[in-house]
């Protein structure tokens, strides 16, 4: 089977022809040349007034951080009781092992469709938040742990830096077409990720470095086990039901 | 339920390092000058272009859908600019794109019926071959992508859960059955393996 497969497949292959004509469809695509404007527009006063109020804010938002911070310290280590509670149910994303106690004919992940949950949006009132998470710098020199800031979609798009998460994440929320649910564009100030309106929204909130997308909670952050770089990691638990 | 671990805070830190990240001075990708689109999809045609186009074939059974297919995958790529770790991974990226484009073609119900491949396995007189690619094709799309990945990429279930975005035991479970599948169809004349 393996030689023979072999042998009907190389019976396909990219010809000349079809190589200059993809290669001449996607050098005059006007969607790909499109981000050379945001370059243009990135820049301007506006964005320069508004990075220079963010660095105000920032002096204020530090005094407070500090009370913040403190009261982090006495709530003691919320974040080891998120993941206890999940612990015993995890599985990484990149196919990795599989703990939990469900045959595999009754429950196949690729068959779960990432629908919101309208009855728990109805109850705590954020039907309409869409949210992204944002990994950001190592926290208070922790480096094991990524900070995560999860980010309100406001005007269709936001800013995201981390590409591979990104990656990862519209994996998990559009199993089908990046190009029709979520389009990713590279601009000056990062990846701007756009949600068309009018697809399946996600509700993402977050705990910490906990990240629930709908009814999935992942943990993003380095992973001793396999030593992956900081960001590429990304756990998944089951939530029960 | 969650609801309540789960809940969004305002977090000051969070505000400030979201608000830091945020500006100028982050590190960020540039944005692809025009030459730096052509360099890139030459790349990939000729690093994964035949792949993606097999892989894509395992699903519509026609040239001409396959084509669009690669074409959309290679647009995705340019339009996201993913950054990875290893070819591995960058590969494994662009197979679960182009089957997702692949399986969106489907859905659309939009499918050429023409199987280039099917008439030129015939024009050569290698029937035997066009019984298997017939055998093939009758599989649900299920077991067909993962026999496809297995058998003509050489990926291990771990890289096929991966692509596909399954659980690997999914993944070996539908090898088996497909395999399965195929030996009943083929009346086991051909070895496995």
């Amino acid at each position: 089977m393996d030689n023979k497969y072999h042998e009907i497949m190389s019976h396909i292959d990219v010809n000349d022809e079809m190589r200059e004509r993809i290669l001449n469809n996607i050098q005059s695509d006007a969607s790909l040349n499109s981000n050379k404007k945001a370059k243009v527009t990135g820049f301007n006063k506006a964005r320069i007034s508004s990075i220079l109020g963010i660095v105000a804010a920032a002096g204020i938002v530090l005094a407070v951080g500090g009370v913040f911070l403190s009261k982090a310290a006495l709530s003691g280590s919320k974040s080891a009781s998120t993941e206890k509670k999940y612990e015993d149910n995890v599985e990484m994303v990149t196919g990795g092992v599989v703990s939990d106690s469900q045959s595999e004919d009754s429950y196949d992940f690729a068959a779960e469709t990432i629908a919101p949950d309208a009855n728990a949006a109805e109850e705590d009132g954020t039907a309409d938040d869409r949210y992204f998470l944002c990994p950001g710098a190592a926290l208070a020199g922790d480096t094991d742990k990524l900070s995560v800031t999860v980010t309100k979609i406001q005007y269709g798009n936001k800013v995201i830096f981390d590409s591979v998460s990104i990656q990862e994440f519209v994996s998990i929320l559009n199993e089908y077409d990046l190009s029709e649910d979520v389009d990713a564009q590279v601009s000056p100030d990062g990846m701007v990720i756009t949600v068309f309106q009018d697809r399946v929204s996600h509700r993402l909130t977050i705990d910490g470095d906990h990240i629930k997308i709908d009814d999935m909670v992942y943990l993003i952050g380095y992973d001793h086990d396999t030593q992956n770089d900081m960001g590429s990691t990304l756990s998944k638990y089951f939530v029960s039901h | 339920m969650t609801g309540s671990i789960f809940s969004i805070r305002f977090n000051p830190i969070v505000f400030l390092l979201s608000a830091v990240f945020m500006s100028d001075a982050a590190p960020v990708k540039s944005v692809p000058a025009a030459e730096d689109v052509s360099l890139t999809a030459v790349r990939l045609m000729d690093t994964y272009g035949k792949h993606i186009l097999r892989f894509a074939y395992s699903y519509v059974h026609n040239m001409e859908d396959a084509e669009d297919i690669l074409q959309e995958t290679l647009i995705s790529y340019i339009r996201t600019a993913p950054v990875f770790e290893n070819e591995k991974h960058e590969k494994s990226w662009l197979f679960t794109v182009a089957a997702n484009h692949s399986k969106n073609k489907i859905k659309s119900n939009n499918i050429r019926r023409a199987d280039e491949l099917n008439e030129e396995l015939i024009a050569e007189k290698k029937e035997d071959l066009s019984f298997i690619w017939d055998a093939v094709k009758q599989l649900p799309d299920d077991y067909r992508e993962v026999i496809h990945l297995f058998y003509e990429e050489d990926f291990t279930t771990a890289q096929i859960a991966e692509v596909l975005k399954r659980r690997e035991s999914t993944v070996r479970s539908q090898l088996k059955r497909g395999r399965d599948k195929l030996k009943v169809i083929l009346k086991e004349s051909y070895d496995f393996g």
